[in-house]
C-alpha cells in the first residue's frame, strides 16, 4: 500500500499518475510538450524542463509508492522522446510516421524503423560511388565553411540519386544552416 | 556520505552545515589506499597501514580488487590481474572470482566491503552516530556486473546505498552545484586504473551528460608500471639479474615507481634509492640508485597519455549533435595522476583551454557524491542528474552474433521492449543471453547474464509472442522482465549466468563482514 505524499500537492500527484497512463497515446512531440517544428534549442530547453518536474530523484524519499512508478514511467518516456528528437534523421522518419495510417503502431521508435533509419543514414553519404564521393567533398568543404560549395556538390550528389530521402534530409539541414549564417 | 571507491586509493565526504566535506581519518589522512591484508592472528589491516604489507605480507595483502571487481574469471582483465598481483586469484561458483587468504575464500565484494566498511568508520568517528546511507561512485565506463557488484559491496558494509554514480558525473556536480553556471564541460578523469572523459551542459541545477567515453584499462597504475619496468631494466643491465622474477623485489620497485611519479609532478628530476633490493648468490646484498628526470618519464608515457585522447575525440563525436574541443568551455581534471605536468600540458594544447584546478583531483568525486546523497535526501534540495548508459546493450542471436537493444551515450533512465515469438511448438523456456559492448560478435562484449522466460500458454509454435523489456534505470543497472503479449501474464524470469552474488551471498558475507577484526592503530 502507497500512502500519499505531503511533499506534493494532491492534485499534482493525481495528475502525474494519469500522465504515466496516457502518456501510451502520445507521440514523442506530446510527450516533450513541443511543436512539431521545435528547434534543437527548444528540445533540449524543454528535456530539462520536464526532467525538473519528474526526476525520479525528487521523488527518492516519496512513500507514494504508485506516485514514484508514475514518475518513473513518465522519466522514461521523456528520454526516449529526446534521443529521437534530437537526431535529425530518426526526427524526420519519425514524424513522417506519425502523421500516417499507422500513427498508433509508430508512437514507439521500433526497431524496424531503426532498421530503415541505419539503411537511411547509409544512404545520407551516397549510394553511387559518384554520390559518395560528392557527399564526402560536401563534408569536408562545410567543415571548412564553405557553405556554398557544399550544397553545390550535394545537389550534384542528387542528380545521380534522385530518390536518396537521406540525402534531401541532409540538403534541407545545410539550408537550415546557410539561412541561420545569413543572420 | 559520499564514497569513492577507487582502484588505487578511496575517499569519502559528507556535507557540513551545507558545504561538502572531505573527512580525513583519526591521523589526519584525507585518502585511503585501497587496500586490504589479513594477519595471521585474524587481524584485518585497512588503508595506508595495509599497503605498507604489500611487500612483507603479500601473499596475504588485495590491492587493486577492483580491477577484479564484477568479472568473470575467464575474462581477459582476470587473466590480467592474475599474473601480477602475488595474493592468490581462484575460481569460484558460476564463473565468478575468489581471493584466496591462507584457507578462506574472499568475493572481491567482500574485499571491497572492507573498505567501504572502514571509509563508514572514519564518518561515524567523525559525526559521532551511525550513519548508514551512502551514494558510492564507479567509473563512467563500468558495466552492469560491476556496478552490481559495487551495490552489492556496499550491502555487504551494511551501508544502504542509494545510488550509484558515476565519477566524472560526480566530479561535475561539485563544480558546478549551486553556481548557476550555463556552460559545456569536459571532465578528464585519469583514476589509478580507469579512464573516463565526460561531456556534461550544466544548465543551473541540471547536470545533463551529452556523452561519455572510457578506457577500463589504463590509469596511473600503468604510469607507474613504466617506470617499474624501466627500472628493473637498468637494474639488469647494471647486475645482469631480472628483478622481475623476484616477487619481493619487484613489489619495492613498485613502490618506488609510484613515489618517483610523485616526485615528479613537482621536481623536475628524481632521486630513486631502494636499499637491499636483491641479495645476491654470495649473500651480499645490493642497493639500487639511479635518477629519472621528467624529460625522461614523459617519453616513457607519451603513447598512455595520447591513448587518453583518443578516448577523448571519440567521446565529442559520439555527442549527438557531434562536438569539437572548441566547443567545451571548461576543462575539469580528476583523479591523483592529472597532477602530471605532462597530462596538465596536454590537456592544455588538446582543449586549447587552461585546465581547472580550483578543487583536489583526489577529493572532488567522493565531495560530488555527499552532494548528491544530500539531494536525495533534502527535499529541498535540487540537482538534477541526466546520465547516460556508457556501453551498447545488445541481445544475443544466432551464429554468435548480437544486436543492440539500447545505443550508447543513450540518456537513461530509458526502457526498450522486443518481442520473441516461440520457435517450436509447446515451447516452454525462451532464453535470452545479453550483452554490454561495441561489438557484432558475442565474444567480444562483455557478457551480463543468460535469462531464461517460462511458464507461458502450450500452443503450436510462432502463436505465443513474449516482449521482453530491457531496462536501464537511474543507477545505470540494467533490468530486464517479460510478458505473454496476449493475455499480459508476467512470465518468469530466471539468470542462469551471472558474475553476481546471490541475495544469500550476499547475507552471509555480511555477517562475516560485521564479525571481522579491523585493527585501529
Amino acid at each position: 500500500m502507497s500512502t500519499e505524499d505531503p511533499n506534493v500537492h494532491p492534485t499534482w500527484a493525481a495528475e502525474t499518475k494519469q500522465l504515466a497512463k496516457d502518456i501510451e497515446t502520445m507521440d514523442y512531440f506530446q510527450v516533450l510538450g513541443v511543436r512539431n517544428d521545435a528547434n534543437i534549442g527548444d528540445i533540449k530547453a524543454q528535456y530539462h524542463a520536464l526532467q525538473r518536474a519528474y526526476h525520479p530523484d525528487t521523488f527518492f524519499q516519496s512513500p507514494d509508492t504508485s506516485l514514484r512508478e508514475a514518475v518513473f514511467r513518465i522519466a522514461k518516456r521523456i528520454s526516449e522522446a529526446y534521443v529521437i528528437l534530437r537526431d535529425p534523421v530518426r526526427r524526420t522518419k519519425y514524424a513522417k510516421d506519425i502523421t500516417g495510417p499507422e500513427r498508433q503502431k509508430k508512437l514507439r521508435f521500433t526497431d524496424e524503423t531503426e532498421a530503415e533509419v541505419r539503411k537511411e543514414k547509409e544512404q545520407e553519404l551516397g549510394k553511387t560511388a559518384q554520390g559518395r564521393q560528392l557527399v564526402a567533398k560536401a563534408m569536408a568543404s562545410q567543415k571548412k565553411g564553405d557553405l556554398a560549395g557544399a550544397m553545390r556538390d550535394l545537389k550534384t550528389a542528387l542528380l545521380f540519386e534522385r530518390d536518396n530521402a537521406g540525402l534531401k534530409v541532409r540538403v534541407a539541414e545545410l539550408e537550415a544552416e546557410m539561412k541561420s549564417a545569413k543572420k | 556520505m559520499g564514497i569513492d571507491l577507487g582502484t588505487s586509493y578511496s575517499c569519502v565526504a559528507i556535507i557540513e552545515d551545507g558545504v561538502p566535506t572531505v573527512v580525513p581519518n583519526e591521523w589526519g589522512e584525507r585518502t585511503h589506499a585501497s587496500v586490504v591484508s589479513f594477519m595471521e592472528d585474524g587481524r584485518v589491516l585497512v588503508g595506508n597501514d595495509a599497503k605498507k604489507q604489500i611487500i612483507t605480507n603479500p601473499d596475504n595483502t588485495v590491492y587493486s580488487v577492483k580491477r577484479i571487481l564484477g568479472r568473470f574469471f575467464f575474462s581477459e582483465e582476470v587473466r590480467k590481474a592474475r599474473s601480477v598481483v602475488p595474493y592468490t586469484v581462484v575460481e569460484g561458483p558460476n564463473n565468478s572470482v575468489r581471493i584466496r587468504i591462507r584457507d578462506m575464500l574472499y568475493s572481491p565484494q567482500e574485499v571491497s566491503a572492507i573498505i567501504l566498511k572502514e571509509m563508514r568508520q572514519i564518518v561515524e568517528n567523525h559525526v559521532g552516530h551511525e550513519v548508514k546511507k551512502a551514494v558510492i561512485t564507479v567509473p563512467a565506463f563500468f558495466n552492469d556486473n560491476q556496478r552490481q557488484a559495487t551495490k552489492d559491496a556496499g550491502k555487504i558494509a551494511g551501508l544502504e546505498v542509494l545510488r550509484i554514480i558515476n565519477e566524472p558525473t560526480a566530479a561535475a556536480l561539485t563544480y558546478g552545484f549551486g553556481q548557476g553556471y550555463h556552460q559545456r564541460v569536459a571532465l578528464y578523469d585519469l583514476g589509478g586504473g580507469t579512464f573516463d572523459i565526460s561531456i556534461l551542459d550544466i544548465g543551473d541545477d541540471v547536470f545533463e551528460v551529452v556523452s561519455t567515453a572510457g578506457d577500463t584499462y589504463l590509469g596511473g597504475d600503468d604510469f607507474d608500471d613504466r617506470i617499474m619496468h624501466w627500472l628493473a631494466d637498468s637494474f639488469q643491465q647494471q647486475q645482469g639479474v631480472d628483478l622481475r622474477q623476484h616477487k619481493y623485489a619487484l613489489q619495492k620497485l613498485k613502490e618506488a615507481a609510484e613515489k618517483a611519479k610523485i616526485g615528479l609532478s613537482e621536481h623536475e628530476v628524481v632521486q630513486i634509492h631502494i636499499p637491499l633490493i636483491h641479495t645476491d648468490e654470495s649473500g651480499y646484498s645490493l642497493d639500487f640508485s639511479t635518477t629519472l628526470s621528467r624529460a625522461e618519464f614523459n617519453q616513457m608515457v607519451m603513447d598512455l597519455v595520447q591513448r587518453t585522447f583518443k578516448v577523448c575525440d571519440e567521446a565529442l563525436q559520439s555527442a549527438r549533435p557531434p562536438l569539437t574541443a572548441s566547443d567545451i568551455d571548461q576543462v575539469i581534471l580528476v583523479g591523483g595522476p592529472t597532477r602530471l605536468p605532462i597530462i596538465r600540458s596536454s590537456v592544455r594544447h588538446y582543449f586549447q583551454k587552461q585546465p581547472m584546478t580550483d578543487v583536489d583531483p583526489d577529493e572532488v568525486v567522493a565531495m560530488g557524491a555527499a552532494i548528491q546523497g544530500h539531494a536525495l535526501l533534502d527535499t529541498q534540495q535540487s540537482t538534477f542528474l541526466l546520465d547516460v548508459t556508457p556501453i551498447t546493450l545488445r541481445i544475443g542471436t544466432v551464429g554468435g552474433y548480437t544486436e543492440r537493444i539500447i545505443d550508447k551515450n543513450t540518456p537513461i533512465p530509458i526502457d526498450r521492449t522486443r518481442c520473441f515469438t516461440t520457435a517450436t511448438d509447446n515451447q516452454e523456456k525462451v532464453k535470452i543471453r545479453v550483452f554490454q559492448g561495441e561489438s557484432n560478435k558475442q565474444d567480444d562484449n562483455a557478457l551480463l547474464g543468460e535469462f531464461e522466460f517460462s511458464g507461458f500458454r502450450v500452443a503450436p509454435r510462432g502463436e505465443v509472442t513474449i516482449e521482453v523489456t530491457f531496462e536501464i534505470d537511474t543507477d545505470g543497472i540494467v533490468n530486464v522482465s517479460s510478458r505473454d503479449v496476449e493475455t499480459g501474464a508476467q512470465a518468469s524470469t530466471n539468470i542462469n549466468l551471472s558474475a553476481g552474488l546471490s541475495e544469500q551471498d550476499v547475507a552471509s558475507a555480511q555477517q562475516r563482514n560485521e564479525e571481522m577484526l579491523v585493527q585501529q592503530r
